[in-house]
């Protein structure tokens, strides 16, 4: 099994309600959205600042709606599981290499991204050719060590994909609903309904100074 | 040095490995996981989920999950009997901040002694659905009972506070309608909103504003849900603001007393009175199993509106209707609240003295309005700790964590009742504070 690794220095996310019809019509046929109230299902907004990988440094912006994970005995239970529908980076190097990796869909642009830290918020900046694309804003709680498997599911043609990531840093977490999100009219984000997206999220996730590392991708 | 205590100066993670793929367990760090990471998942089988669950259970259990469903020895009186599931010891003698008991009637001499008149008379249970066969004298007479307490044309009565909520929204709202409830609503109410088929949309807690956002261009059926006293945080509904907003909108209005009715307002009618408002409420619902001490819920409003949830509230029609005896007793505790109204003086000085007593000491008790008291820890990771200490000190009072509440907003639920006697609150004061002191949570 090849594993594939990833140093950063900051992962942001957060949780947002969006439409559940929206997260429907982004999904392929053989997912469905989780749903957190009736109707309502999930976006999650994640940023990175990787400072380490086969295709050097560069920063990353992932949409993804989240669904249920697949349970599979012998694997460790995943914390969360999602389906990225927008991927951006910083460098062309770093775009081709996921595409190319993990058949993630990306915006076929290099996208440049400022992270701004103080007073124990970090507020994410993404733009394009200097054009607001998103902001991203998250608070910290306290940090604890954290070692934590996520589910991603991917498509390629026809074939249905996954892949197992495991997060390796210092984690927090917190819901309280201090956090913002700003979307902007964009090609990122034309599968959403912006109005419908949550403009804070009820969940807000703060990776600091760890390890992404990436299993092989199965077919399911 | 683990990978996450690298600095970035270290030299770098290779970026690849080869490794072999071996069996995993399902959990390196199972209280890290919770009940939520069990809700769903994708595959073929319902039974998908049995194995991972069972096998988080084991592990989580005796770190701290036992200290849910501990079986209570005793009457939810002030004080209580509880068995230790961890160490199989009956702890007895608990001072009681646990149960729901508001006004310490489950246990009064004339609602046992009516309760056994009744089983005496009835039996057991009622035998049938209040619209066939299930509908005794006794139930009729509870249902003009509360109607003439709550100052309302007519009441229904149903089994249980959940299917009064799921009833009355699942009853009354259809699909292209409209339900907003408070993003902190019951369970029942969420329920009920699925069922109706209605569109549903939450506003944040309190938040008239955000409430008239969700409300603005529809111009369908409108129903807006609060609550009276809100059961985790323990703060009033805004009433006049909200309902200044259902009016202009075109909203009616359902306001749930489930933690409120029996204690607030000059005559204990509920939240409602108590902002002078009741006569503006479209629809009141309520419980009989915190303040009366027994089961049941209700919806009082008109007797148009209950003739209309006779034919469909599918939760009351298809179940079995309130046992008599249950009836029984709650038509003496209702006699009870309306000629005791020193029940709820007591009930408020109790409140008084431990809301200030705690504060005093230091401790987060939130937004606190009410006999609902969160003790605030808003730490997911010592709160079962903190929570078995407290039990080994002499207090029941239960741990509220995620997803019940939302990540690190963990507390302990506090209720206070009536009942409870100046050295009971003393005591238990002294020993909570005692118990966070030590924990660092309050210095």
């Amino acid at each position: 099994m090849r594993l594939t690794k990833y140093e950063f220095k900051h992962c942001i996310g957060a949780m947002f309600e969006m439409s559940t019809a929206d997260a429907r019509k982004i999904l392929p046929d053989h997912l469905h959205p989780l749903e957190v109230q009736h109707t309502r299902s999930v976006l999650a907004v994640l940023a990175f600042q990787f400072t380490g990988s086969e295709v050097g440094t560069y920063d990353e912006v992932v949409l993804s709606v989240v669904t249920p994970p697949r349970v599979v005995p012998g694997e460790p239970l995943p914390q969360a599981a999602f389906y990225p529908f927008m991927v951006a980076t910083s460098t062309e190097a770093a775009r081709e290499h996921a595409i190319e990796r993990w058949s993630l869909p990306h915006y076929m642009k290099d996208l440049e991204f400022s992270f701004d830290e103080s007073d124990g918020q970090m507020k994410v900046g993404v733009f394009d050719e200097g054009a607001p694309v998103l902001e991203l804003t998250v608070s910290q709680h306290s940090f604890v060590p954290a070692d934590f498997p996520y589910h991603c599911f991917m498509t390629r043609d026809d074939e249905r994909l996954k892949v197992n990531i495991f997060m390796n840093a210092p984690h927090s977490q917190h819901e309280e609903e201090t956090g913002e999100l700003v979307l902007y009219d964009h090609p990122m984000t034309e599968a959403l309904t912006l109005q419908e997206v949550s403009s804070y999220p009820f969940r807000e996730e703060w990776y600091q100074a760890g390890i992404q590392t990436f299993e092989e991708v199965e077919n399911i | 040095m683990s990978e996450s205590d690298r600095r970035l100066d270290d030299a770098p993670v290779e970026a690849t490995e080869t490794t072999k793929k071996a069996k995993q367990p399902a959990f390196k760090d199972a209280m890290a996981y919770d009940y939520s990471n069990f809700y769903s998942a994708s595959g073929t089988d319902p039974f998908d989920l049995f194995e991972p669950l069972n096998e988080w259970w084991d592990e989580v259990r005796p770190k701290g999950y036992y200290q849910y469903e501990l079986p209570i020895h005793s009457a939810p009186s002030t004080r209580v009997d509880v068995e230790d599931t961890k160490t199989g010891e009956i702890r007895k003698g608990l001072i009681n901040f646990a149960s729901y008991n508001y006004l310490g009637l489950s246990y009064r001499p004339e609602v046992k002694e009516a309760i056994k008149v009744a089983v005496d008379e009835y039996g057991a249970g009622s035998s049938g659905s209040p619209i066939l066969s299930g509908t005794t004298a006794l139930l009729q007479q509870l249902a003009r009972d509360v109607a003439r307490f709550k100052g309302k044309e007519a009441a229904m009565i149903f089994p249980t506070g959940y299917s009064a909520n799921v009833g009355l929204i699942g009853g009354l709202m259809r699909a292209g309608d409209l339900v907003v409830a408070d993003q902190f609503a019951h369970a029942s109410v969420v329920d009920g909103m699925i069922l109706s088929k209605a569109q549903s949309r939450f506003f944040r807690h309190n938040r008239a504003d955000e409430l008239d956002r969700k409300l603005k261009g529809f111009d369908g059926k409108k129903l807006v849900v609060v609550e009276g006293v809100y059961s985790m945080d323990g703060d009033l509904v805004p009433l006049p603001e909200i309902l200044e907003v259902c009016k202009a909108r075109g909203a009616r209005i359902l306001i749930d007393e489930a933690h409120s009715t029996f204690l607030f307002g000059e005559n204990g009618r509920g939240v409602a009175e108590h902002f002078g408002l009741d006569d503006e409420v479209d629809i009141h619902l309520g419980t009989f199993s915190k303040s009366l001490g027994g089961q049941g819920g209700f919806v009082a409003g008109s007797q148009k509106l209950i003739n209309y949830l006779r034919g469909f509230s599918r939760s009351r029609f298809f179940s079995c209707a309130l046992a008599p005896p249950v009836v029984a007793g709650l038509i003496k505790a209702l006699e009870l609240v309306v000629a005791e109204p020193e029940l709820r003086d007591k009930l408020w000085a109790n409140v008084d003295f431990m809301q200030n007593r705690l504060r005093d000491a230091g401790v987060d008790i939130g937004d606190c309005e009410s006999q609902v008291v969160p003790i605030m820890i808003r730490n997911d990771a010592t709160i079962f700790d903190i929570g078995e200490q407290l039990l080994r000190e002499g207090v029941f009072i239960n741990p509220v964590k995620y997803p019940a509440v939302g990540k690190h907003k963990s507390r302990f639920r506090m209720s206070i009742s009536a009942a409870h006697t100046q050295e009971d609150l003393e005591e238990g004061a002294d020993m909570i504070v005692r118990v966070l002191e030590r924990n660092g949570i309050v210095s």
